[in-house]
């Protein structure tokens, strides 16, 4: 096929260094780029972590205030703590006329005691903590009452016994009530039944 | 990268787009490949005014650049077409001692020659040329196109003015010759001899070619306007009206039939506009068989093929007819024939395919680019 071109030398000749000088722009503009990504990259990378840097430092400040804060939080948690202990120590202070009455109240008249006093339980410490770690720090004492009472004496048979045992389950009063031993022992000119109770208390709500 | 730029060469290629710079419009036209055919995107008619034909150029250039931004062209860098009488074309036949001493190149001896053959200052003109085929009868090697400067220096300023880059001018006998290949396409051979007629408003032209190559381009005063007030004038109607009877009547000659309007019984209109047109046709049929025997005997072994009927003329109702059964061979009309393989697609022409797709032929070849059609 046929075709002519009858645009003159100068502007075809013009054209094509255009054209040429268009691809060399394009190339130089493309070297270009493709060089100043990756320097464009490190300088917002830059950027980036300076402003980072200017934000850490007031959050720094405020870390070591939060930090003096929680400190002195976790101290009064502990202050609360010990005190809510001695509290429900308090409240599990008995009442021993109360008590008294209860057990005169229940016990048959088969059954009399010889012996009554409370289960002290020892005030209680953490474990200490291992040498080799931190510096010793003080470990909170938890306080509490008497867990129950330590009964003893002598009922005429087994049955007043057991009596006396179910009649103190019923009140209520104790969580548990156990015979920890019973037997037979001469009394004036018979026999009885010598027992010691081990009475629990009910847990204080 | 060397790949990515060939990619990117193939998808430019793949759209083309030109703009026929005429005497009375501008036509564009922008095609698109798909496959082995060329796909007309877009096309569209800028008329000039009056006022702007008296050189106005500066309105003009900014009516066609609102224009082309409203057509939404997808290329910018175009090739323009130019035609007769800004270009002139010549067949050369160059000594011996200059076909031999430069054979591969005779530009200078093709410029020497057309100095003296244009009828325009030569000096001040733009020239290039196309070889012929070798045949012991023709005695032309070459045949030389002659631009006037002025001519390209418009067209180019139209072009910036309308923000378009001209990469190419043509002269539209080549894009004639292109459209006419590729509109054949599978049909079309190398060895036959067929032509193109292209019927302007101020004048029709015919390209008659050998192969894909142009040989004989010839220009005439018959269609298009001159028809229209030569039929105004005798039926006494308007232009307007003439010009609607060429399109619904056309010619009728003998008890042919035409069209679908069933024979010549119901087409008086039709008998008297072929007669007031008879001379006419006459004379134009007696030019094409002129330059087709010219042709034939230049390549005598070769078998006459198609004429291409092309052109805002060409919308004459029976002209198709009347030209296959005077000439005796096959009339192809854009729009209305579809030779089998052809390699382009003119239904974005419009509606009115006839007169659209004929019209936009010039534009159309402009847009084809030459690798193409050589592929």
């Amino acid at each position: 096929m046929v075709s002519v071109n009858l645009l003159p030398a100068g502007i075809r000749s013009a054209r094509r260094r255009n054209r040429r000088l268009q691809i060399w722009v394009s190339a130089v503009l493309a070297v270009t780029m493709l060089t100043a990504i990756p320097l464009a990259l490190d300088v917002s990378k830059s950027a980036a972590a300076a402003s980072i840097e200017s934000r850490l430092e007031p959050l720094q400040s405020r870390l070591s205030t939060v930090r003096a804060d929680l400190k002195k939080a976790v101290a009064e948690r502990e202050e609360l703590t010990a005190q809510i202990a001695r509290a429900d120590a308090l409240r599990s202070k008995r009442s021993w006329s109360s008590l008294l009455a209860l057990l005169s109240s229940v016990a048959p008249d088969t059954v009399w005691f010889t012996s009554l006093r409370t289960a002290t339980v020892a005030p209680q410490r953490a474990a200490p903590q291992p040498a080799g770690g931190k510096a010793a720090q003080p470990q909170a004492v938890t306080l509490g009452g008497p867990g129950g009472i330590h009964l003893e004496g002598y009922a005429l048979d087994h049955d007043a016994l057991y009596a006396f045992m179910s009649a103190l389950k019923d009140t209520k009063t104790f969580d548990r009530v156990d015979l920890t031993s019973a037997g037979q022992e001469p009394v004036l000119n018979g026999t009885a039944v010598r027992f010691v109770l081990e009475c629990y208390w009910q847990a204080v709500k | 990268m060397a790949v990515l730029l060939d990619r990117l060469k193939v998808r430019a290629k793949a759209v083309s787009a030109a703009l026929d710079v005429g005497q009375t419009a501008l036509r564009v036209a922008q095609i698109k490949r798909d496959g082995a055919r060329w796909v007309v995107t877009t096309a569209g008619t800028c008329r000039r005014r009056s006022p702007e034909r008296g050189g106005d150029e500066a309105l003009f250039a900014a009516r066609v650049a609102r224009w082309l931004n409203q057509l939404g062209l997808q290329r910018r860098d175009i090739v323009a077409g130019l035609s007769p009488p800004d270009v002139e074309l010549h067949a050369i036949n160059l000594s011996n001692s200059d076909a031999s001493a430069d054979a591969e190149s005779p530009g200078e001896a093709v410029r020497a020659e057309l100095e003296r053959l244009t009828s325009f200052d030569s000096t001040s003109a733009e020239t290039d040329y196309w070889r012929l085929p070798e045949s012991p009868a023709l005695r032309s090697q070459v045949v030389g196109v002659a631009a006037r400067r002025d001519g390209i220096a418009s067209a180019l300023a139209l072009c910036e003015a309308a923000g378009l880059d001209c990469h190419r001018i043509d002269a539209t006998p080549c894009a004639l010759a292109r459209f006419g290949t590729m509109y054949r396409g599978h049909s079309a051979t190398e060895e036959d001899v067929w032509s193109v007629l292209d019927m302007g408003g101020r004048m029709s032209r015919i390209i008659v070619c050998a192969g894909g190559t142009p040989i004989l381009a010839r220009a005439f005063v018959y269609g298009g306007r001159a028809w229209t007030d030569k039929l105004a004038q005798s039926l006494a109607v308007s232009p307007q009206t003439a010009e609607q009877h060429k399109r619904d009547h056309g010619v009728a000659h003998g008890d042919a039939p035409h069209g679908t309007d069933g024979g010549s019984a119901g087409n008086v209109l039709g008998d008297l506009i072929f007669n007031v047109l008879r001379s006419d046709l006459d004379e134009m049929v007696e030019e094409l068989e002129r330059s087709y025997r010219y042709v034939m005997q230049c390549f005598p072994r070769r078998a006459p093929g198609p004429l291409v009927l092309v052109g805002g003329g060409a919308v004459l109702r029976g002209l198709d007819v009347f030209l296959q059964e005077r000439l005796g061979v096959t009339v192809l009309t854009p729009g209305i024939t579809e030779p089998e393989g052809s390699l382009l697609d003119l239904t974005a022409c419009g509606q009115d395919s006839v007169s659209s797709a004929s019209a936009y032929a010039c534009a159309i070849g402009l847009a084809i680019p030459q690798e193409s059609a050589d592929g």
